[in-house]
């Protein structure tokens, strides 16, 4: 019942001699890198080695650094994603805010208006608005 | 054109989020058409003072639905009616030539742009093209009874069970679409076979220009980085629906008529 097996062994270094891989024994399973010995002591090393060739361990590391890849791709899109959502909501927010102001809503300036309305960045919103409340201001003055 | 009463209809209902966007687009439009008449639709909770100088007439009592868009349609004031989603915006003054864009039909949509779309296949040969945030149509009773049906027809289809309803021969994905009431309407129902609908502008998405198509990232958007929108149509981010003053269905008036 406590015989160890390996599983996934992939090469943790470019000189290939060391492996990391899963390890099951009767204490459960667990993460080792197993390193070969220079005298070819190390029982583990054994058991990998002939169980797995070496095309077999490169092909488990070739899958696992493209697993690795998809992992990282997919996580920035999402994040991408994210970033991109928050700027969104935050450009809508800054417009639906300087619409909400009376000064702005009610201006007759329909250029500057609709420049708004377009803008593209919070920066762009932020300036457009404030040109076009200065110019109301001042006529109310 | 002389003569004719024509206007515009917004609809808000279950959130303020929604009025507050009406109000964003009717100022948008008086901007660019000042002459424009508007007739909004919304519950009396959410109307501001300041806001009622901007309309013809604002109407309040409206069912408390997901839908109510269609009771306001169907009670235009105007001879020629554009209703237009709150969450539009306008973007030139072309937009006084719209209604010039009905000719003789009696109802007009902006198409659906299935890259920006959810899978609309209503069947083997058919699939759904008029996109329902902007419409254009006349009053002539048939065309108002089309709409009355619309909102009685689409409560049926979401209510019902689907293997057991008259719309069991079509796609079980059109259940929560209202754009598929209106197709089953004008396709299904012979008494609306003589009603002539198309798109507005040969489908020209000047005229519905969903924001999803600015994403330059998408190939798919390329063909339409050229289009100059007159109305611009994006989505209220939900948060802000959520936080919006929800007003909630209370489930009992659904009878619009």
């Amino acid at each position: 019942m406590n015989e160890k097996r390996i599983e996934n062994p992939i090469w943790y270094n470019e000189e290939k001699t060391q492996i990391i891989c899963n390890m099951i024994n009767g204490s459960g399973r667990f993460t080792a890198v197993v390193t070969k010995s220079e005298d070819g002591s190390n029982p583990d090393w054994d058991m990998i080695v002939a169980k797995y060739t070496n095309q077999e361990i490169d092909d488990n590391t070739q899958k696992n650094k493209n697993n690795i890849e998809r992992i990282k791709n997919q996580k920035f899109e999402e994040y991408k994603l994210q970033v991109d959502k928050s700027q969104k909501e935050a450009l809508f927010n800054v417009k639906a805010e300087a619409f909400e102001i009376d000064l702005i809503k009610n201006s007759s300036n329909r250029e500057l208006k609709n420049k708004l309305r377009r803008s593209k960045s919070i920066l762009e919103a932020q300036i457009l608005a404030s040109i076009l409340y200065k110019e109301e201001l001042e006529k109310v003055k | 054109m002389s003569g004719e009463n024509n206007g515009f209809v917004y609809v808000a209902s279950l959130s303020k989020a929604y009025y507050k966007a009406a109000i964003r687009s009717a100022v948008s439009l008086k901007d660019n058409f000042p002459q424009a008449k508007m007739t909004l639709f919304t519950h009396e909770e959410f109307v501001d003072e300041s806001d009622v100088s901007l309309f013809e007439n604002i109407i309040t009592g409206i069912p408390v639905h997901i839908r109510s868009k269609m009771y306001g349609i169907a009670r235009s004031p105007y001879d020629k009616t554009l209703y237009l989603d709150s969450d539009t915006e306008i973007y030139s003054d072309e937009i006084k030539n719209i209604f010039d864009l009905l000719e003789d039909y009696d109802i007009k949509f902006s198409p659906i742009i299935s890259h920006v779309s959810k899978s609309r296949q209503i069947n083997d040969d058919n699939q759904l093209e008029y996109h329902g945030g902007v419409i254009l149509y006349n009053n002539k009773p048939l065309t108002i009874n089309l709409i009355n049906d619309w909102y009685e027809l689409y409560l049926q289809q979401i209510t019902e069970k689907w293997h057991l309803s008259k719309f069991k021969d079509f796609n079980p994905s059109m259940q929560p679409w209202d754009q598929f009431t209106m197709w089953y309407l004008l396709h299904c129902v012979d008494k609306y076979k003589q009603i002539k609908s198309g798109f507005i502008d040969q489908g020209n998405i000047k005229w519905n220009y969903i924001y999803l198509l600015e994403d330059k990232d998408n190939p798919k958007n390329d063909q339409y980085k050229h289009i100059d929108p007159v109305i611009y149509h994006y989505t209220i981010p939900r948060k802000i629906v959520d936080e919006g003053s929800i007003i909630k269905p209370p489930g009992s008036p659904t009878d619009i008529r």
